[in-house]
């Protein structure tokens, strides 16, 4: 029986525009499955805080 | 529906230390004890080993420490293992967890024994969701009805309730996903930044640049206005300037007999000309500094000359003020005076001495006269009464002799008493009727009786008279022989005391060297007399000698001064002088200093460099600020390529936020159908249960919707023929406790797993007695084809539970103890 992240990727990934969307969700929905939602979390703020930062 | 669970063996495990065995049978059995006494624990152990986790250990205290393996055990490790059986088949799971930083870290592998195969780890975890728990997600859902599903389910806050419940629907991870992806705070709060920097940097540098291009334009007129020509706005006009500058300012200061001038070498460019311009204002400040200095030396040189001149016109004053006196003469004073004094206290040294020795001779003396003429009054208060001492020694002889006298007598009346005696005794022993002497015939007892009575009286009066005359001729000898010894003793004082003052008086005339023929109180009067006269010469002689030596002194030093000053006078003028001649010298040296002064005192050469320095800084102001508008001018370029990365970033973010969005778009929808769907799945078997549990005749149904979207948020309302209301709004906690017993039994009956197991961990927390009989019925139902392991602390509810199900099955749980918990049968 697939997990019910499995199934959440399976299904929305069918409806999400383009592949970078799904890319992500695959990325999110495969660290709440593994590592829980403070690391889901934690990897969004990353990504966020990464293109934010300049050094100028 | 196919197995049970028919054995427990747990260790290490949650509240479990030591050890624990219990073996489960078919149909209900009731997990009886109070709070905290571990039946949560047991049903826990179950969950944990047949899915690997457990369901609400959940949230920042679970990240904190392992809340699976047991504080106490010795190995800090869980082992559990559980049987699960159909009756034919036992399966044996057996799960282990060294301790672990956090409840969420760590692995917990298992192990599946079934029949001869041995499965581990992922095959294991496959075998156990295909054949019996139908995965973790469904456990707590449809197998496992934790306390905490129906305490979050009776919260007052909607958003905690609908968690809940997408817990009970199997929605709560797209729910977790939909909270997860809303960032778009926090993304606009970046983009925001990033184009406000793009902005700023476009529009600071560029404005920046051309600004600073107009003022240096601006700058340039004022120059040339001011007389620079345009060759002058370059460096290498610069260096030739600056090199003169500093050259004059060399010259100058070799004019003034300053230090000269030192300056690092330097070169056509703006960085170099930059730092001679401080180096010039420095040098030039330094031999400003240098003039000033030796200005004020020159200032106090002339002070001091005219100050010495001065003091040394006082000092010959003051040496003329004493004429024709001169120090020898008035040493030659000073010594005579010192002789006569000197003698002075020779003379009244020795008088001193003399009335040293006779002062206390003469008290002496005094007391011995005294003395003598008291002794002389003893004797002749001794002699007054007896005599001399021959007359005192007579009289004492003549004394002595009538005291014999007395003796004598007295021996003989004792004599005559004891012849008396006889001739009583022998009268009274012989009764002669005769005197023997007389033969005359008598009475002897009358003769003893005269005898007796007379002589006895008489002889007694002689002898007290005698006695008393011998008392007192005795004491007259004692007063006699006591006068006698004290004349012979003052004699003897008198005679030591005048040798005393004799010996006194000797001494006297040795010490001071001759008879003392006037005697010495008189002797004493001359010498303390003498002794005062010359005290009045001494202090006469005092003062004068006093008077000498300060005007020696003043002499001396007045002299001494003027040696001194004339000392200054020759050092400062350089030369060797005195009197009249270096008075002149002085004024000729007051003079030259005056000349030196006005010549430091100009500052025209010097203003002069300075104007120049001044100029000289402000072409290399300009040249700064033209290099500075150069290279601003050449980063403009750069410049543009930040605000691109930044303008990339920025586009690269709103992808970010675009796909979150787009995320969240679907899996809301993807929330919102999945929950309709599964509410309408359920329908019926939840009012199934719902009637049954809540038997309320008005409102037999209940309907879950939703009721707001972004979140999503449910309404639980029970339904009638006619209306529909609020259950948390109008109800009890008890209908809402209700709700969620509803849906956790729907679930169990919908999805089908290989247990038949139902683990329902306190039921009841918020039920009343009705609903309690009512969830008795049901589980009664429900124990006829489950096995239903149910925990409760309520002695009531177990004995509904026994009454609706006779055949019911009691643990009595026992006092929690560090091993774990005990069960008392």
């Amino acid at each position: 029986l697939p997990d019910a992240y499995d199934r959440i990727l399976k299904e929305l990934s069918k409806r999400l525009p383009s592949q970078d969307d799904v890319d992500l969700l695959k990325t999110l929905t495969t660290l709440l499955k593994t590592e829980g939602r403070d690391a889901a979390e934690a990897e969004l703020k990353k990504m966020i805080k990464n293109l934010g930062e300049t050094i100028y | 529906l196919t197995f049970i669970i028919s054995g427990l063996t747990s260790e290490g495990v949650r509240g479990i230390n030591s050890k624990f065995e219990h073996e489960f049978s078919d149909g209900l059995t009731i997990l009886l004890g109070s709070n905290g006494t571990g039946k949560t624990t047991v049903l826990q152990a179950i969950e944990w080993c047949l899915t690997g986790k457990l369901s609400y250990l959940q949230g920042p205290d679970f990240r904190k420490e392992d809340a699976i393996v047991n504080l106490y055990h010795m190995k800090k490790r869980a082992h559990v293992s559980a049987v699960v059986s159909d009756g034919k088949t036992k399966i044996m799971v057996t799960r282990t967890r060294k301790m672990a930083k956090s409840t969420t870290v760590g692995s917990s592998p298992v192990e599946v024994k079934h029949g001869g195969t041995v499965l581990n780890d992922e095959d294991a975890e496959k075998f156990l969701e295909k054949n019996v728990t139908m995965g973790l997600e469904y456990f707590p859902r449809a197998i496992y009805l934790h306390q905490e599903a129906i305490r979050d389910l009776v919260s007052e806050d909607p958003a905690e309730r609908s968690e809940a419940i997408d817990r009970l629907l199997g929605t709560a991870e797209i729910r977790e996903l939909v909270d997860l992806v809303d960032a778009k705070r926090s993304i606009s709060s970046e983009v925001k930044a990033l184009e406000d920097r793009a902005k700023s940097l476009e529009r600071d540098k560029i404005q920046f640049a051309v600004g600073m291009r107009n003022r240096l334009s601006e700058s340039k007129t004022r120059l040339l206005e001011k007389g620079h020509s345009e060759d002058h706005l370059s460096p290498e006009y610069l260096v030739q300037a600056m090199r003169h500058l500093f050259s004059d300012l060399d010259t100058l200061a070799k004019n003034r007999g300053l230090e000269p001038v030192a300056f690092e070498p330097f070169e056509a460019s703006v960085a170099s000309l930059s730092s001679a311009i401080p180096s010039f204002e420095t040098s030039i400040q330094s031999l400003d500094r240098g003039r000033i200095t030796a200005l004020q030396r020159i200032q106090r040189d002339k002070v001091n000359l005219e100050n010495a001149k001065n003091e040394f016109n006082r000092a010959e004053a003051e040496v003329r003020r004493f004429g024709s006196l001169t120090l020898e003469k008035i040493q030659g004073e000073k010594k005579e005076l010192e002789d006569e004094v000197k003698s002075l206290n020779t003379i009244n040294k020795r008088l001193q001495a003399a009335i040293a020795t006779l002062s206390p001779a003469q008290a002496r003396i005094q007391s011995l006269d005294q003395e003598i003429s008291s002794l002389g009054r003893d004797i002749h208060d001794s002699e007054s009464k007896y005599g001399n001492e021959d007359g005192h020694k007579s009289w004492l002889a003549d004394q002595k002799a009538r005291l014999q006298l007395i003796r004598d007598e007295a021996s003989r009346h004792s004599v005559l008493d004891q012849i008396v005696s006889l001739g009583i005794n022998y009268l009274e022993e012989n009764k002669p009727e005769s005197c023997p002497i007389c033969a005359q015939s008598i009475d002897h007892a009358a003769v003893v009786r005269r005898l007796q009575t007379e002589i006895n009286t008489s002889m007694k009066d002689a002898a007290n008279r005698l006695e008393q005359q011998k008392a007192s001729l005795s004491q007259q000898i004692v007063d006699v022989q006591s006068s006698l010894s004290k004349l012979q003793t003052t004699r003897i004082s008198l005679v030591n005391s005048q040798k005393s003052k004799t010996e006194i008086l000797k001494n006297a005339e040795a010490k001071l060297g001759g008879p003392i023929d006037e005697g010495v109180p008189k002797r004493l009067e001359d010498a303390t007399n003498e002794v005062q006269q010359l005290s009045a010469k001494l202090v006469d002689y005092s003062k004068r000698l006093e008077e000498t030596d300060r005007t020696y002194r003043e002499m001396s030093s007045s002299i001494k001064k003027l040696e001194d000053w004339r000392s200054i006078l020759d050092k400062a003028v350089g030369t060797i002088a005195s009197g009249a001649e270096l008075i002149r010298n002085a004024e000729t040296c007051l003079s030259d200093l005056e000349s030196d002064s006005e010549k430091l005192q100009e500052t025209k050469e010097i203003d002069a460099l300075s104007g120049r320095g001044s100029k000289a800084n402000e072409i290399i102001q300009y040249l700064k600020d033209e290099e500075e508008v150069r290279q601003i001018e050449e980063e403009l370029p750069s410049i543009a390529k930040l605000v691109a990365d930044l303008r990339g970033r920025v586009n690269s973010l709103k992808q970010l936020e675009g796909s979150l969005a787009a995320i969240r778009q679907v899996a809301s929808q993807y929330q919102k159908e999945a929950v309709l769907n599964e509410v309408e799945s359920l329908e019926k078997l939840l009012n199934k249960y719902y009637a049954s549990l809540v038997g309320h005749p008005s409102f037999p149904k209940l309907k879950l919707s939703i009721e707001k979207e972004e979140p999503l948020l449910y309404s639980i309302k029970a339904t009638g023929r006619d209306h529909s209301t609020y259950i948390p709004t109008r109800f009890s906690t008890a209908q809402v406790n209700v709700v969620a017993l509803s849906l956790f039994l729907s679930n169990h009956d919908k999805l089908a797993s290989g247990l038949r197991t139902l683990i329902l961990d306190d039921p009841t927390q918020n039920l009343d007695l009705g609903h309690k009989k009512n969830l008795a019925t049901v589980i009664a139902g429900l124990a006829s084809s489950h096995q239903v392991l149910l925990s409760t602390p309520d002695e009531d509810f177990k004995d509904m539970l026994r009454s609706a199900c006779p055949e019911a099955k009691v643990m009595q749980f026992g006092e929690w103890t560090s091993e774990g918990p005990s069960v008392l049968r």
